[in-house]
């Protein structure tokens, strides 16, 4: 039976869609600005942040709507749920697509250092997760979800990794200083982000299996289901 | 949970014995009553009884012409009474507004039941005989034709006498139609005639037909308001008079001649006749014919009732 | 640009001498759903009963003011309002078919305005059941009694019937109260469906419903109207204290 509910849906999902394939567009036009020192580009990102804050008030406001006039209960309830998490954790993905923009604004080109950091290395990694973990709330995939949750250490590793390559080499000339630290937060940044993913990928467990996953992922891979029945 | 042994409803057994006994005290009368009319008058039915005029003083001969007589003034009654009670209902319950004014006709229609029946006999005599009935000699100049007896002022004044019973069952029926199958009606767009027609008046058909059974069995059985209006003690013939149009004749019921009622002539044959002992079966017979007659016309008026019913979808 | 239909002025309403509806002004939107909700005994249904002048059947009701249906004044004295009645149907709150088939029951409108050739009253038949999404269960029995239906299926009978004269506007008195939450589910959608062609204004004293199915909501409380808006902002966002009140559940 075709419900009132599934159009007040069907409107969420697209929109959560297109907020997805825009923070997508914002996260790889950023890396690009820096890969190709391409400021113009970085300036668009900047720019292109309102739409994405626009989005995020949308997003919001549906969801606001469906709980006051529906009353969504199981399947329907965790999805509308689990979208106002999945647009929160975008918009900080957002975010840090603009906070990289700005700093290599700051420092116009990449320094000389730049290729002994793990920054490539973790744009590529990041990248990746960004699509999968999309493509795995899109598609209800668990799997691709898992992937996410297990590149996140990897991710941690490269960031911890380059706090000690770049100390060492800001503490090796007070001109490293200021680009060594514009490449340290932007390390930061990419570490934030892919836990970011990280979310994304575990409200997957939430809508397909009602689990809440977060913050007990270890144990859900090993053990069974008795601690989620508390309340 | 403490589960209690049944205690002993003393008041409610005594009740319960009370009201059993009472019913088999009424099972036993009726049984007695009518028994003993059809023991006593069985063995004088017969083909000849109920065709057959009284012969000898009302010793002899059949009843024929008394059930005839009750036929058509029972019939004549509810040609009368029924649209009568039922339209002056249909106005009181559905067009009238509750005023101090309706509501004084409705306790008079109420009381006019309890008034005794020979009062409607004096009733009768004075108002349609005596004043309806010269007047219209007088205006047609028919001589003395209807100012005087007939079946057509006791069939008159017998729809009268049960007025109130078509009235109060008509009224009981169009408020058994629910309030919201009119509105219904009326939010469709219908006028309150309509409303009236196809809607109310269908569904109070076995309450209307109720009415009417009641009516035929108290008018079959009424003598006291007959004794002036028309009932013979003996009529050699038959109330019936030819309708002729060109020159096709009917026989049909002459309503201006004095008829034979089957009430009246129990009563007669009891107080008047000469030899009691020789009419006691013939007036036990009697009453047996007009018991049954009472239930046959009750029977037609039941299936109809009963068809009615089913229509509404009410059995 | 919205279309109004129904506009009323300064409503007043008295039962004998108690008011019972006090000072209503509001627009009644063109294929739109209003729902009018509100505590019992607020005046709602007896508003709705304005719209089509269902008052008149009671005695001692006077009512004072002016309602408009497409520019004309319904309360104006020459007005016929038999007419108005075929323009503005009725659905009330438990099913009130005639005990008669289905079939006379839906044609009862239509052969009251005069309507007799049944080729004619097939086709309205037809149409109709189908609007009223019942025509698939009911086709083959259109010549049994309508009260041997279930209580949804009757009440769908019910719409179903109230569209054979054709309205522009259709009222519903609490038309799902008495059924079971299938049942109203399916006539909750049916009001989806036929809002594409008709104005709908429902009485319901279920919030939960007015959210689902209107777009306009108006409260009422004790005979005032208390707020008219958007179904929207009167369930997330309120002008009113009161409304808020009724709408959390804190009070009716």
């Amino acid at each position: 039976m075709e419900r009132l509910l599934d159009e007040h849906i069907e409107k969420l999902k697209k929109r959560v869609i297109k907020m997805c394939s825009l923070v997508d567009e914002q996260v790889q036009a950023s890396i690009k600005s820096v890969e190709s020192e391409d400021l113009e580009l970085a300036k668009e990102v900047i720019e292109k942040d309102k739409q994405v804050d626009k989005y995020d008030n949308k997003i919001d406001k549906i969801c606001q709507k469906i709980f006051a006039l529906t009353q969504p209960v199981a399947m329907d309830l965790r999805l509308i749920m689990s979208s106002l998490t999945i647009n929160n954790n975008l918009e900080r993905i957002g975010d840090i697509a603009v906070n990289i923009a700005e700093y290599i604004i700051m420092i116009k080109k990449k320094p000389a250092f730049y290729n002994q950091t793990n920054l490539d290395p973790m744009f590529k990694v990041v990248r990746q997760m960004l699509k999968d973990a999309i493509d795995a709330y899109v598609g209800g995939n668990e799997t691709l979800a898992r992937s996410v949750i297990d590149s996140d250490n990897a991710l941690d590793k490269m960031n911890f990794d380059n706090h000690k390559i770049l100390i060492d080499i800001m503490k090796q000339s007070p001109d490293n200083i200021e680009p060594g630290i514009a490449l340290l937060v932007m390390s930061r940044q990419l570490e934030r982000l892919g836990d970011h993913c990280t979310n994304i990928a575990e409200d997957v467990f939430f809508i397909v299996e009602a689990h809440l996953v977060k913050h007990k992922y270890e144990k859900f891979l090993f053990a069974d289901d008795k601690d989620d029945n508390d309340d | 949970m403490e589960l209690k042994k049944r205690k002993k409803d003393f008041s409610g057994a005594i009740f319960l014995g009370i009201v059993r006994l009472m019913f088999f005290f009424l099972v036993f009368v009726l049984i007695l009553l009518l028994g003993k009319i059809f023991i006593e008058g069985i063995g004088v039915i017969s083909l000849e009884f109920l065709i057959d005029s009284p012969k000898n003083n009302m010793t002899e001969g059949g009843i024929g012409p008394a059930i005839f007589g009750t036929i058509a003034v029972t019939l004549l009654m509810v040609i009368f009474t029924v649209p009568l009670g039922v339209f002056s209902a249909i106005y009181l319950n559905e067009y009238a507004k509750d005023t101090f004014f309706t509501r004084i006709i409705r306790t008079s229609i109420n009381n006019l039941a309890g008034v005794p029946s020979i009062v409607f006999g004096l009733f009768g005599l004075g108002f349609f005989i005596l004043f309806i009935g010269k007047n219209l000699d007088e205006i047609l100049q028919t001589g003395l034709l209807f100012g005087q007896p007939a079946l057509l002022w006791a069939s008159a004044t017998l729809a009268v006498l049960v007025l109130p019973i078509v009235i109060v069952s008509t009224l009981e029926a169009l408020n058994s139609v629910p309030k919201s199958h009119r509105d219904a009606s009326y939010g469709l767009g219908a006028t309150k005639w309509q409303t009236t027609k196809n809607v109310v008046l269908p569904q109070a058909r076995p309450g209307i037909l109720t009415g009417t059974i009641l009516a035929i069995s108290r008018g079959a059985g009424e003598t006291a308001p007959i004794l002036f209006l028309g009932a013979a003690f003996f009529l050699p013939n038959l109330p019936i008079a030819d309708l002729c149009i060109g020159g096709y004749c009917i026989p049909m019921i002459n309503p201006t001649e004095q008829f034979m009622y089957l009430a009246y002539h129990i009563f007669i044959m009891a107080t008047q006749s000469s030899n009691p002992t020789k009419t006691l079966p013939l007036q036990y017979g009697s009453t047996l014919v007009l018991i049954v007659l009472t239930f046959l016309l009750n029977i037609t008026a039941i299936i109809f009732r009963y068809r009615f019913r089913k229509i509404l979808g009410r059995l | 640009m919205k279309e109004i239909k129904i506009v009323v002025k300064d409503l007043n309403l008295f039962y004998g001498d108690k008011q019972a509806l006090k000072n209503i002004t509001l627009d009644i939107l063109a294929k739109r759903v209003t729902a009018f909700i509100g505590p019992s005994g607020c005046g709602k249904s007896t508003f709705l009963r304005v719209l089509n002048r269902m008052n008149d059947l009671i005695d001692n009701v006077k009512t004072k003011g002016e309602v408009f249906i497409d520019g004309v004044n319904i309360y104006d004295k020459s007005l016929d309002i038999v007419n108005l009645r075929k323009n503005v149907g009725m659905v009330f709150q438990k099913s009130n078919l005639f005990p008669k088939t289905i079939y006379e029951n839906i044609v009862y409108g239509p052969k009251i305005n005069g309507i007799r050739d049944k080729k004619f009253l097939d086709e309205i038949v037809e149409k109709t059941l189908n609007q009223a999404a019942i025509w698939d269960e009911v086709k083959d029995r259109l010549n049994e009694n309508a009260l041997s239906l279930s209580g949804g299926q009757q009440q769908r009978l019910c719409i179903a019937r109230a569209l054979a004269v054709e309205p522009e506007i259709i009222l519903m008195d609490e038309p799902a109260s008495a059924l079971d939450p299938i049942s109203t589910a399916k006539i909750e959608e049916l009001i989806h469906d036929l809002k594409k062609e008709y104005t709908i204004v429902i009485v319901t004293h279920n919030m939960q419903q007015a959210a689902r199915v209107s777009d306009q909501t108006a409260f009422f409380y004790l005979g005032e109207l208390i707020e008219y808006d958007k179904t929207t902002t009167i369930f997330t966002n309120p002008g009113n204290k009161q409304t808020e009140d009724y709408v959390t559940g804190r009070f009716g």
